[in-house]
């Protein structure tokens, strides 16, 4: 491996000048927002930690960060073994692969909005046709709309339908690079399919799953368009999550010192959630050359 | 390979099973804005129903700005494309190809600069934008665009450039080639993939991003998704043949670009692991 | 970020000077544009129905074009205060909802006592003078009246009379009976419930409050969510929810959403402001064309023997932020738009008129049937809540603690208790 030069820094630059000017330099004036209090019509006024302590002893933040914690896991992990699962389907060779491959990939076109759309009027208790469908096979009510355990699940099946296709893709195309010879000389010594996997498939891939992982992690731990189209944090703020916990502190409310603040907590927290991820790719990707 | 006959069907089973929680829902919105208005509330979702573009004709008609936003678009997500990837493929060459403390700080920024909320964002940046009259331009949202897709487009190529082996490009340097020369005329080409893969990624989001595009445009940039949620959020009822014949127009576009380039997409993040 | 009011000031006004002169060098060019933020229907109502588009004859005039930015509800505000903020903006022209109007953020809007003095709005008194002071602050006025929605109760006539009703419920008590008799299961399969309110909002059971005597914040600014009548609302509420007589799904339903299924004829009982009746009978939306009609809201029946309606109504104005380049353009405007003839013409294109004597015109009266009972409604309409600096936050905590009432979570007493004990801290000291 070379060492790098200027020329290396420059080539760097766009996309850390993107970075710097549109992520890093804003979010150094968020903190500073996080420590005063400010509105619409009024002068930020510095208030110290009032912000942080008054996102501690409100119950509403512990229930989003519960929330949050449980959904993005969910998602995360259920994309994961889906994908691994219908990947490892895919591999065998399935019939019309390129035509399955494209319908599978349609959700990853959708956006939000439109998706959201789409599931609220199929789960209408009124109108929907699978939640009639339900009702006609005499099963219970999915009742999304007031029970909120019901209402995380739709969130989880939204954002699954949504982002399976991303990380499917990912993994598929991990599996496929994994050398075939491998799986063969594997058979010949006596190995069975787990066998197979376990050592054989999931190192092959796991440089690939990580990248996965830290992304999804990252992107659904602001998981909001899907609860605040759905439910909105409702009913009674139960299916509250923690960006919408934000926006209704920073635009609702207009309290922008409380948002900021939030904003913060959120970096903190997604940060040790990802860390051990981030520590595992550094340790495959960028560690100097020993 | 050959294998017993409840393999297969449970394979097929599998397939069948994901074609229809994929397809499903996206053809049910197709299919309902081709229906009359009380077909499109019937149950069971009638199959045979005689066609009807009498929504399409309301879309033209009521809405004839809808159609200029998807051309705004389409052009934003076309720049913010070209932007990412560029950017991505010059960060991804250095990161494949060298080593040391700030490389490997600058890539792990990359990473960690994201975990911040786009929302919160918002706060400092649209005084700022504002000062610098961007607002509701096509600059403002192909910038933040790139800027969010940069990263994950930056690993993408790290990991195809991996790919290729060091050998060419140490033959080439030998060769009296220069930096700039191998990256364009060696990496890029056999990166080609890997780029195709990112613009994917790019594309699609830059395509569908509401957040930013509801808070930086007004009238000029304006992009399709926020009409569809204004259609959403009407006082006047929701008019769902309408609501489906808008996302259908918003989709299709974008489903066949997918479906177009889908084997560039497996292959671009396929090589790349080769070295495991 | 936020500039200094004189700085701002002066640069906006230097600023309205060069566009002025600038007007007058270019006379006959293009027209220049104006950007004015509302809601859709705002523009509607002076563009298009029966009296055709009322700007024509002032777009001539100044030689001007209008560039209407219309958002919906949320939208619209989130929008104008960002603007509002910044040291200068394209908006000349902005609709305000009375809700978010709360006194902190009158400092971004011009005082507008002197534009009214310098080429006043004709008839000023003319307005309804409740609205006007919702808009003012420290005797000073900040926004002109434009439209108002006064709720009122919309039937479906067609289910009343198939289930045996000859007149809509008058006093609270025939609430719950009235919503299980109209509760039933059509022959086509629809399931019908008997009412609905919007479960994302605290107008419709604060009526229903108001109605057995009781309030959420009364007008000089004291929650009284703890009171009998608040927790009685809440009682019947929840009556109504667990008898399975509102939509099930009822907090996930957007005002959209209730629209469209008191439309398909889902819903037969529902609060709402006069003028969605025409949405209601339009035949290209609704499956009942002409047979929902509009009465009074329910009230107790002390209330009904004085004389008293419950009508809550809230209500629109126009203001001109103070960064606004072109804040004498913005007076015309509204100057235009606040005439007695283009309130008027206006209303008959759709629009709930804020001045009182539009109610007295022959030619709304004639294309308007329920004129008479909206002029009424709006003669005792009250605000369903007062503004205040953060009344977004007990509007939340309101809903949060109704719902979990409505849905069995808490008693109708603890959630009322928890209403009173939140929201309190919020209001203003007087």
């Amino acid at each position: 491996m070379r060492r790098f030069g200027l020329p290396q820094l420059l080539m760097l630059a766009p996309a850390q000048l993107l970075l710097v000017a549109f992520i890093a330099i804003p979010s150094v004036y968020v903190f500073w927002l996080s420590f005063t209090e400010s509105s619409y019509g009024k002068e930020a006024v510095f208030v110290g930690l009032a912000n942080y302590a008054g996102i501690w002893e409100d119950d509403a933040f512990w229930r989003a960060l519960r929330n949050t914690l449980l959904v993005i896991n969910v998602i995360v992990y259920g994309e994961l073994l889906l994908s691994l699962a219908l990947a490892a389907v895919f591999v065998q060779g399935i019939p019309f692969r390129g035509l399955v491959l494209a319908i599978i990939l349609m959700p990853y076109a959708i956006s939000e909005v439109v998706a959201v759309v789409m599931w609220k009027y199929m789960l209408d208790p009124n109108i929907g046709s699978i939640a009639r469908a339900l009702a006609a096979l005499g099963l219970p009510d999915f009742a999304w709309a007031t029970n909120p355990t019901h209402g995380l699940v739709l969130v989880c099946i939204i954002s699954i339908w949504l982002h399976l296709p991303f990380t499917f893709i990912i993994v598929y195309a991990a599996m496929l690079a994994v050398p075939k010879e491998l799986y063969e000389a594997a058979k010949i010594d006596g190995a069975n399919g787990w066998q197979r996997f376990r050592h054989i498939t999931v190192p092959g891939i796991l440089g690939a799953v990580l990248v996965a992982l830290i992304f999804r992690y990252i992107l659904s731990f602001r998981l909001f368009s899907e609860v605040w189209l759905l439910t909105a944090g409702g009913p009674a703020r139960q299916t509250e999550v923690l960006a919408v916990y934000l926006y209704k502190q920073a635009f609702t409310y207009a309290n922008f010192g409380m948002g900021a603040a939030t904003g913060w907590i959120m970096v903190v927290i997604s940060g040790l959630v990802a860390a051990v991820y981030v520590v595992l790719l550094q340790r495959k990707g960028f560690r100097r050359d020993a | 390979m050959r294998e017993r006959w409840p393999q297969r069907l449970l394979r097929a089973l599998v397939v069948l099973l994901v074609v229809a929680w994929s397809g499903g829902p996206v053809a049910l919105i197709v299919l309902s804005s081709f229906k009359p208005t009380p077909e499109i509330f019937s149950f069971p979702p009638s199959v045979v129903f005689e066609p009807t573009l009498e929504h399409y004709r309301t879309l033209v008609e009521k809405w004839p700005d809808f159609f200029a936003t998807l051309a705004n678009s389409a052009i934003i997500a076309v720049l913010a494309t070209l932007l990412t990837v560029a950017a991505s493929v010059l960060a991804g060459y250095v990161y494949s190809r060298y080593r040391g403390t700030a490389i490997a700080a600058s890539a792990l920024f990359m990473v960690a600069i994201r975990l911040l909320p786009p929302i919160v964002i918002i706060l400092p940046l649209f005084p700022a934008t504002s000062l610098l009259g961007v607002n509701d331009t096509y600059a403002v949202l192909v910038m933040l665009y790139a800027t969010f897709f940069v990263s994950i487009g930056s690993m993408v190529l790290k990991t195809y450039i991996d790919g290729i082996p060091t050998e060419l490009d140490e033959a080439a340097r030998i060769d009296g080639a220069g930096e700039l020369q191998i990256l364009l005329r060696l990496i890029m080409p056999l990166a080609a993939p890997g780029m195709v893969a990112a613009a994917v990624f790019v594309f699609v989001y830059s395509w569908n991003e509401y957040l930013f595009a509801f808070v930086f445009t007004t009238t000029e940039a304006k992009t399709a998704p926020i009409v569809i949620s204004e259609m959403m959020g009407s006082l006047t009822g929701v008019d769902w043949g309408l609501l489906f014949a808008a996302a259908t127009t918003q989709l299709v576009p974008v489903t066949l670009f997918v479906i177009a380039l889908q084997r560039f997409l497996v292959a671009g993040l396929t090589a790349g692991s080769v070295k495991g | 970020m936020i500039p200094t009011s004189r700085r701002g000031l002066l640069a906006a006004s230097l600023a309205a000077a060069a566009a002025g002169t600038a007007r007058g060098a270019a006379a006959q060019a293009r027209p220049t544009s104006f950007t004015v933020i509302s809601h859709r229907v705002h523009q509607q109502v002076l563009t298009e129905g029966q009296a055709g588009d009322v700007l024509n004859a002032w777009r001539e005039r100044n030689n001007a074009s209008l560039d209407w930015v219309t958002l919906d509800l949320n939208a619209i505000h989130d929008r104008i205060f960002r603007e509002a903020r910044l040291s200068s903006s394209n908006v000349t022209m902005a609709y305000v909802l009375n809700t978010r109007a709360v006194p902190s953020t009158f400092s971004m809007f011009e005082p507008l006592d002197p534009y009214q003095q310098r080429d006043p709005i004709e008839d000023f008194d003319d307005f309804s003078q409740g609205m006007v002071s919702a808009f003012s602050n420290n005797g000073q006025r900040y926004g002109v009246p434009v439209r108002h929605s006064v709720n009122c109760l919309h039937y479906n006539e067609a289910y009343l009379q198939e289930r045996g009703l000859d007149r809509p419920p008058q006093i609270i008590d025939e609430l719950v009976d009235y919503a299980r008799r109209l509760t039933f299961t059509r022959a086509d399969g629809t399931q019908v419930f008997g009412w609905g309110i919007q479960a994302d909002n605290y107008s419709d059971v604060v009526a229903i409050a108001r109605a057995c005597g009781g309030d959420l914040i009364t007008e000089d600014m004291r929650c009284v969510a703890d009171q009998p009548g608040m927790v009685r609302a809440l009682e019947i509420i929840r009556q109504l929810y667990q008898d399975g007589l509102m939509p099930r799904n009822i907090t996930a339903m957007k005002q959209n959403d209730m629209i469209t299924a008191v439309q398909n004829g889902q819903i037969a009982m529902h609060n709402f402001p006069f003028g969605r009746t025409v949405l209601f009978n339009n035949p290209r939306s609704s499956r009942f064309p002409g047979r929902f009609k509009t009465t009074y809201c329910m009230t107790s029946r002390e209330q009904r023997e004085r004389g008293e309606l419950i009508a809550t109504a809230e209500f629109w104005c126009m203001m001109i932020p103070r960064n606004a380049r072109a804040k004498d353009m913005a007076w015309s405007l509204i100057k235009e738009i606040s005439s007695k003839e283009n309130t008027i013409r206006a209303a008959m294109n759709g629009n709930q008129p804020a001045r009182v004597s539009a109610y007295a015109d022959p030619r709304l009266l004639a294309s308007v049937p329920y004129a008479e009972q909206e002029a009424r409604s709006l003669q005792q309409s009250r605000v369903p809540m007062p503004a205040f600096d953060r009344s977004a936050e007990a509007k939340d905590i309101f809903v949060e603690e109704m719902q979990a009432a409505m849905l069995g979570m808490r008693t109708p007493q603890a959630a009322g208790a928890n209403m009173a004990r939140r929201i309190r801290p919020l209001l203003p000291r007087t």
